[in-house]
């Protein structure tokens, strides 16, 4: 490899840049760059340096050769000059003293007489950051703003914008920001749209620039001066103004609509978000103004890129969730074509689903009817889910819907059996009397279908309707007889269940196998709930049958009418707040742009600060009540509701398939719905729900704290307030360092720790580092409080736990490591 | 705004890398890399968030061309920014894919410092980068004045278009290029139909001409009045549902008049897209029979040309999936050529030529392997390909091309074309 370098540098493959590159390689690329008879060449000249870049791209570290790049800015040639610069705005930062070498050519350059060179070095040398040679870079930049070129002067706003990240006083001193004020009046609409940009972001913490009436008309009026990217950004300004009467917003939605014309997605998005921010607050108007922007973003979700759809399907959904009969002749838009990828088939799924209204309903379950047998297995799966949802919906055509899913039971393909079980639990609990057309396909489906959840779903139909089927205490028998080879507690819990309820309506039937099953589960230990189940069912019975059955046979009228009920309810409040931040990404990832940004840590000089401020940031909110908007607040409420969850995890089998004997806890009776809901929308939830974790829990912990003698208390609960006090109060503390072997990211963590009682009170990403607040109960009442950093590069664990017993500590270092150990860290650390 | 840009190679392999803000670190391309391209599960989403950060990707040919963000950017910006630099870097280099990115990848950091500042689009538009950025290294930018021209075009109102461009032979042609969407239902019945088209035109103009278009657009032709004169002439015109137009377009006449007026960059571009659903003349009629008996299928399939018999339809290639478990095939048709491709799990019928109101049938049987799944053979739709040309599905016709240019005052010679080609053209079976 080295050989080839020296012997055919100009002689280079296509992709030869790319041949395998070795460590090895930088003193090779030393050689050339020094190499007298190369410099004079220019062509040989570059395919040197483009080595160097090359290299650089690998991933691999070409800063050695710091000094002989230098060497060659000072060439006359562009594009020698540009992959220099590159180089340099890669490498600055660790060789500032360098650095400094360079600026001479790059002030020169400033002064050349080529705009090009002018603008091409003033990019550079903002784009250096190196906060030493500030002085250096100042004065350039305010003749930059001063240059007759546009060129160079639209690219020295950015770099005003550039220098305040490095150090926002120097700017904030030099007077620039109010220059750049200056020149959102000039000529020139390049220049203008960055100094929108810059100031916006300058002030962000202010929500932006303000707009005032001029401001607004004077870009309104300027619109078509701009390019396409730059009146995207013009729009998004101009939404921020508040019109002051009705007259001048239809006078400003007169002027943008000719924007929906436009070619370039981000102005028409943009264009559209005014029209919807701008009428909010004018009900009248608003069904003119849905009518209007739905058909530019139909035609971009119809014949856009596929990832382009995506996203006009995400934000189509937004107004359809406001007006419900948006798209009610549009619907067939939503149909999926065969070679479109999964996750357009899966988001025009949901719309197809939402859309759907009585005047569509017809085409609406024929075509997902359609996609039942579709390859894709999630597709299928959906697509039942969606057509019990209508079913719940649309009492009119129920009876079809119920009729097309007992169909799909007849194709006797695994999957979508499954997938249509899971569903009919619901589907029958609101219509019950259509459960004697179910029942007889579940015999044929009992053999077939090997998925726990939806034999479970089976034996569920199978106690609670029995009475419908004459044969089913038969079918319920030769799962009793195998119930040894059952490996399923999910099963096996269904099977005590419905053979109980079972009991009660056909005893005569029943008693052998009840008998049978109650003595086999009492016995076995391997699942201790399903022992348990089988023991508290025992002894009801033998304490008194006329209560067992009333316990038993509760009604399932009222769950029936919670199952109506279906998440997106919930998201009501969520769904506002995304139509407020229309044309971002909240709307594809569905959530509000607090749940996945990090919090602004404008750079690493504020880090140290940051644990202060972060308390302080708590302290805020929790005072201020407006709790949903706090990042930590929030988790904390996260957090909450996982442990509700948690308690009600014992009656886990019950709240998916009826409420039987725990119907009287209210705790559990306000968990259904949501239980309900999220079955119907998403039926493999089942699989996915905490109780395997849980259950881990329950065999993990409890031998592992016995051992260590401290024990901690589950699902413990502290609120901001108290842990910051405790916190400063608490003197005894500990910090312990440990390496981990791979880097989790900050859920996986929360979770493990979780999963062994210490509960997460905030957590937050920094630039390389990600920072938690840990804290856990100890049986006696005392809370532990752990502070740990991790640093990703070096992937080092930073400990500090505080609590009031000192000699608790060394215990709880170990607890808190053991939780570690085997997922994130080898055991000999 | 983008925070970073990367290409991949289709293994995962960082072609190229561009930071553009520091709040994202420099391993995040390994992040990509690691959960997208290297994940065992299928990618459910173009936009993915991993730590916090949001990456945005679109696959192209055999590279990934990824953006990643840290802010709640406009996810729709980014896509269409994406494909716009798609579309310069195949103007520039031919074609989008791994060899181009290697072979080229010091002038796409140039292009790169250019079209982003600061995570900002900046320029993004072949015609106007090509002015300063050429392969052959910076011609025009040598020398001051020509740099002085290039940026004044750059940063001026018409930067599409620079000035004193010379042509002896004025000329423009004129694509109109319609896909037909189709998705037939087992019966013959449309389930949806729309045709999406663009208008391309390679324009080869002195000066700075100012062009008017026009096109038999129903709202337009009964503003006129002319619909009753044009109704004899056979079509009143089109219903347009939608439509939107290259940059260079005065939107503020289209809206007051549906006047299409303009002045062109030079060269090729895409002056306008267009969506109609109303009164497509749909090219061809597919009606599949299929017969399923134990392990054996009867396919039996008849293509109809429903276009003029003056015309006719090349590059006819109609796919009938077979299922998985398919042991041997065999075809028969005295049109074309059809052969069984084990490897698509489909036959692969296809016709050079098929002239207008002709009809063509292919029969196959297809033989199955005993399996042990149970999967019944959900049948996917049969596909088809083709192009007509001088065939515009959706009726459109170009009225008038008007070239005005008021210093220079040349004739122009015009050309018109139309095609309808298969976008995604399926018969349910």
């Amino acid at each position: 490899m080295s050989q080839q370098h020296q012997s055919q540098p100009q002689q280079q493959r296509p992709g030869g840049y790319f041949v395998d590159p070795k460590r090895g390689e930088v003193g090779e690329l030393r050689s050339l760059l020094r190499n007298p008879e190369i410099q004079r060449d220019v062509k040989k000249h570059r395919q040197a340096v483009q080595k160097v870049i090359a290299t650089m791209t690998h991933g691999i570290d070409v800063s050695p050769l710091f000094s002989e790049m230098i060497m060659v800015s000072a060439s006359k040639d562009i594009t020698l000059k540009k992959m220099v610069y590159l180089y340099l705005c890669n490498y600055a930062e660790s060789n500032s003293e360098l650095s400094l070498l360079v600026i001479n050519t790059l002030q020169k350059d400033c002064r050349d007489e080529n705009p090009m060179i002018r603008g091409l070095a003033l990019r550079n040398m903002c784009s250096l950051r190196l906060s030493s040679l500030l002085e250096y870079i100042l004065p350039p930049l305010k003749n930059g703003l001063a240059d007759r070129s546009p060129y160079v002067r639209k690219t020295a706003v950015m770099g005003v914008l550039k220098v305040y990240y490095l150090n926002q006083q120097a700017i904030l001193d030099s007077g620039l920001v109010s220059t750049v004020y200056s020149l959102l009046t000039e000529t020139s609409p390049v220049v203008v749209v960055n100094c929108l940009v810059v100031l916006n972001e300058i002030f962000s913490n202010e929500g932006g620039i303000e707009i005032t009436k001029p401001l607004a008309y004077m870009f309104l009026n300027r619109l078509l001066e701009f390019n396409e990217w730059a009146q995207g950004i013009v729009l998004d300004f101009v939404r921020r103004y508040s019109p002051t009467s009705e007259d001048e917003v239809y006078e400003i939605l007169n002027v943008l609509d000719s924007r929906f014309k436009h070619a370039n997605a981000g102005v028409v998005f943009a264009a559209v978000n005014v029209f919807l921010q701008m009428t909010d607050s004018l009900p009248h108007l608003l069904d003119d103004v849905y009518q209007r922007v739905k058909v530019p973003l139909l035609t971009f979700m119809s014949t856009g890129t596929p990832e382009m759809s995506y996203v006009c399907l995400q934000h189509l959904h937004i107004l359809l969730q406001r007006r419900p009969r948006l798209f009610e002749s549009d619907i067939k838009l939503f149909f999926c074509k065969h070679q479109e990828p999964t996750y357009v088939k899966l988001k025009k799924l949901e719309l197809l689903t939402d859309a759907a209204s009585v005047a569509n309903i017809q085409d609406v379950v024929d075509e997902l009817t359609a996609y039942v047998t579709d390859v894709d297995v999630e597709m299928a799966s959906r697509s039942i889910a969606a057509l019990s949802k209508i079913a719940m919906r649309f009492e009119s055509c129920a009876e079809f819907c119920i009729n097309q899913l007992i169909s799909f039971l007849e194709l006797d393909i695994s999957h979508v059996s499954a997938s249509t079980l899971l569903v009919l639990t619901d589907v029958l609990r609101k219509f019950p009397d259509r459960a004697a057309d179910v029942l007889p396909q579940l015999s044929h489906c009992l053999s077939s279908v090997d998925i726990p959840e939806a034999r479970a779903a089976i034996i569920w139909m199978l106690g609670e309707f029995g009475e419908a089927l004459p044969a089913s205490p038969y079918l319920l028998e030769t799962v009793v007889e195998n119930v040894k080879d059952e490996p399923s507690h999910v099963v096996r819990q269904q099977l005590l269940t419905s053979c109980m309820k079972l009991f009660f309506k056909r005893a005569p039937e029943c008693q052998s196998m009840l008998g049978q099953l109650l003595e086999y589960e009492v016995n076995d230990e391997t699942h201790m709930d399903v022992h348990d189940r089988a023991l508290l069912y025992y002894r009801l019975l033998r304490n008194d049958v006329e209560q067992a059955a009333r316990i038993l046979s509760v009604e399932n009228g009222a769950a029936a009418l919670r199952a109506t009920r279906f998440a997106e309810d919930e998201l009501l409040e969520t769904r506002e707040k995304l139509l407020e931040v229309f044309n971002s990404l909240s709307v594809v990832y569905n959530q509000v742009p607090e749940a996945f940004l990090s919090q602004q840590v404008p750079y690493t000089q504020h880090k140290a600060a940051y644990g202060e401020r972060y308390f302080a940031s708590l302290t805020n909110s929790s005072e201020g009540g407006q709790s949903t908007h706090d990042e930590a607040s929030r988790r904390v409420i996260t957090l909450q509701h996982q442990s509700s969850t948690g308690n009600l995890l014992d009656v886990e089998d019950d709240m998916t398939f009826g409420l039987d004997h725990a119907a009287g806890d209210a705790s559990i009776q306000s968990a259904v719905p949501m239980r309900a809901a999220a079955a119907a929308a998403a039926p493999h939830s089942h699989s996915l729900h905490s109780d395997q974790d849980l259950l881990g829990l329950g065999a993990e912990v409890a031998p592992r704290s016995s051992s260590v003698g401290v024990q901690l208390v589950p699902n413990a609960t502290l609120d901001p307030q108290n842990f910051e006090n405790l916190w400063f109060a608490t003197t005894n503390s500990v910090e312990a360092a440990m390496t981990l072997s791979v880097v989790p990211t900050m859920a996986e963590l929360e979770r493990t720790f979780a999963a062994n009682n210490i509960a997460t009170m905030a957590s937050s990403e920094e630039l390389e580092a990600m920072r938690f607040y840990f804290y856990a109960q100890l049986v006696t009442g005392d809370y532990v409080l752990i502070e740990a950093v991790f640093d990703i590069p070096s992937q080092e664990l930073a400990v500090t736990l505080k609590a009031d017993q000192a000699p608790l500590l060394g215990e709880m270092v170990r607890i808190f490591k053991s939780c570690l150990i085997g997922k994130f860290m080898n055991p000999d650390d | 705004m983008i925070s970073g840009l990367f290409i991949y190679s289709h293994k995962g392999e960082v072609l190229i890398s561009r930071v553009y803000r520091d709040d994202i670190r420099r391993n995040v391309s390994d992040v990509f890399r690691v959960n997208i391209i290297h994940s065992r599960h299928q990618v459910r989403s173009p936009v993915n968030i991993i730590n916090r950060t949001s990456f945005f990707h679109i696959k192209h040919e055999n590279v990934w061309l990824v953006v990643a963000a840290k802010e709640n950017v406009n996810a729709m910006t980014v896509f269409a920014f994406l494909h716009k630099f798609i579309q310069v870097f195949v103007s520039y280099f031919g074609k989008f894919n791994d060899e181009a990115v290697k072979n080229n990848f010091i002038l796409i950091y140039e292009l790169l410092d250019e079209v982003l500042d600061f995570g900002y689009p900046q320029i993004v538009d072949s015609n106007a980068l090509k002015a300063y950025i050429t392969q052959e290294g910076l011609k025009i930018a040598r020398t001051s004045t020509g740099a002085g021209a290039v940026t004044s075009q750059l940063t001026g109102t018409v930067s599409w278009r620079r000035e004193g461009i010379k042509y002896r032979k004025n000329q423009m042609f004129i694509d109109v290029i319609e896909s037909v969407n189709l998705l037939m239902s087992t019966d013959g019945k449309p389930l949806s139909a729309h045709v999406s088209g663009s208008i391309m035109i390679k324009c080869y103009l002195s000066g700075m001409p100012e062009c008017k278009f026009g096109l038999n657009d129903k709202i337009l032709l009964e503003k006129d009045g002319r619909s009753q004169t044009r109704a004899r002439k056979g079509g009143a015109g089109i219903a347009i549902d939608d439509c939107t137009f290259h940059q260079c377009v005065k939107l503020g006449k289209f809206e007051a008049d549906r006047s299409i007026s303009f002045i062109p960059p030079d060269g090729e571009f895409e002056l306008m897209k267009y969506r109609t659903t109303d009164n497509i003349a749909l090219p061809f009629k597919v009606i599949p029979l299929v017969k399923e008996s134990g392990n054996r299928i009867e396919i039996k399939v008849v293509v109809k040309a429903q276009f003029k018999a003056t015309l006719f339809a090349t590059n006819v290639e109609v796919r009938i999936p077979t299922p998985r478990n398919t042991a041997a095939v065999h075809v028969t048709t005295v049109t074309g050529s059809a052969k069984y491709k084990p490897s698509e799990n489909a036959i692969i019928w296809k016709m050079k030529r098929f002239a207008g109101q002709y009809e063509a049938q292919v029969s196959a049987e297809v033989e199955l392997l005993a399996s042990s799944e149970k999967k019944a053979w959900n049948r996917p739709p049969i596909s088809m390909d083709f192009q007509v040309p001088m065939f515009p599905a959706s009726g459109l016709n170009v009225r008038f091309l008007k070239v005005l240019e008021h210093k220079l005052n040349y004739e122009t010679v015009k050309w018109v074309r139309y095609m309808t080609k298969a976008g995604s053209y399926e018969t349910r079976c």
